[in-house]
């Protein structure tokens, strides 16, 4: 009678604490027609697919960012086409979120909010680009 | 001796008290009716534990159900012309942000970029009694 209980409490406490940690990864592709570059990881890029309908993603620069660092990071894909990301403040056994502002031309244009889940990114649709499409990405690590 | 000669002769050496009989038999009662044993005699560690577990589950439940549910994207235009959607993309298993209404991007220099800085040399001639 003890360990259905024990074994549910464990299940309800683990769930409550499996939330993504605070090291995230923001990176632009280019969604193109014709492969050009180095391509995105072969699960990313399907799933990538499925939303913006482009055979072949060429990554364009990344980088990692720690959200508790209290400050903005700023990924830029173009000197025209920026976003800017902040750490949310929250208590400790609630999930990471941040918010982002996109930037084109040097005037915002939009922003939001993201909740950091593990195996569930962020696709931003960007402008087009040359003769693609560029897609902002944000992901847990 | 038979029944009444007894409880003559037990009368008159103890002689029952008014309302003594009623007290007994209301006490006699009192007693069938409760359990042998108090209900929380019964409780051993384990059951303890169990009870204790359930009460947590139910605790941590009533908690996330009482919690508002927080929305795992959002987006919002701030700009004329526009238009910022966020959703879940189901058969990619993400969030996804579409927006409309951009300018294509371009690798040309824009105002923010220094190769686009007014020249210093304009503002070195300026006379001085110029604005």
């Amino acid at each position: 009678m003890t360990r259905p209980f024990l074994t549910l409490l464990a299940l309800v406490l683990f769930t409550g604490l499996a939330h993504a940690g605070p090291l995230i990864w923001a990176g632009y592709f280019v969604g193109e027609v014709r492969p050009s570059g180095p391509q995105a990881p072969p699960v990313l890029s399907g799933r990538l697919q499925q939303v913006f309908g482009f055979p072949y993603y060429r990554f364009l620069k990344g980088k990692n960012i720690d959200l508790r660092a209290p400050r903005d990071h700023w990924v830029m894909a173009r000197p025209d086409f920026f976003v800017r990301i902040q750490a949310l403040p929250h208590p400790p056994d609630a999930p990471d979120g941040l918010m982002y502002e996109i930037y084109k031309d040097g005037f915002i244009i939009a922003r939001g909010q993201y909740i950091v889940t593990p195996d569930t990114p962020l696709f931003i649709n960007g402008p087009d680009f040359h003769h693609g499409r560029l897609i902002f990405v944000i992901e847990s690590r | 001796m038979n029944d009444n000669d007894l409880k003559a002769l037990l009368q008159e050496t103890c002689p029952t008290l008014p309302g003594q009989e009623a007290r007994a038999w209301n006490l006699l009662n009192e007693r069938l009716q409760k359990p042998a044993r108090g209900t929380f005699a019964r409780l051993t560690w384990q059951s303890v534990l169990a009870y204790g577990a359930g009460v947590a589950v139910l605790a941590m439940v009533a908690i996330q159900m009482a919690t508002p549910a927080i929305e795992p994207v959002s987006a919002s235009s701030q700009s004329p012309g526009i238009f910022a959607t966020a959703f879940y993309s189901q058969p990619a298993h993400a969030q996804v942000v579409w927006l409309n209404g951009m300018e294509p991007a371009t690798d040309g220099p824009t105002y923010m970029d220094p190769t686009s800085k007014l020249d210093e040399r304009s503002s070195a001639t300026k006379s001085p009694d110029s604005l």
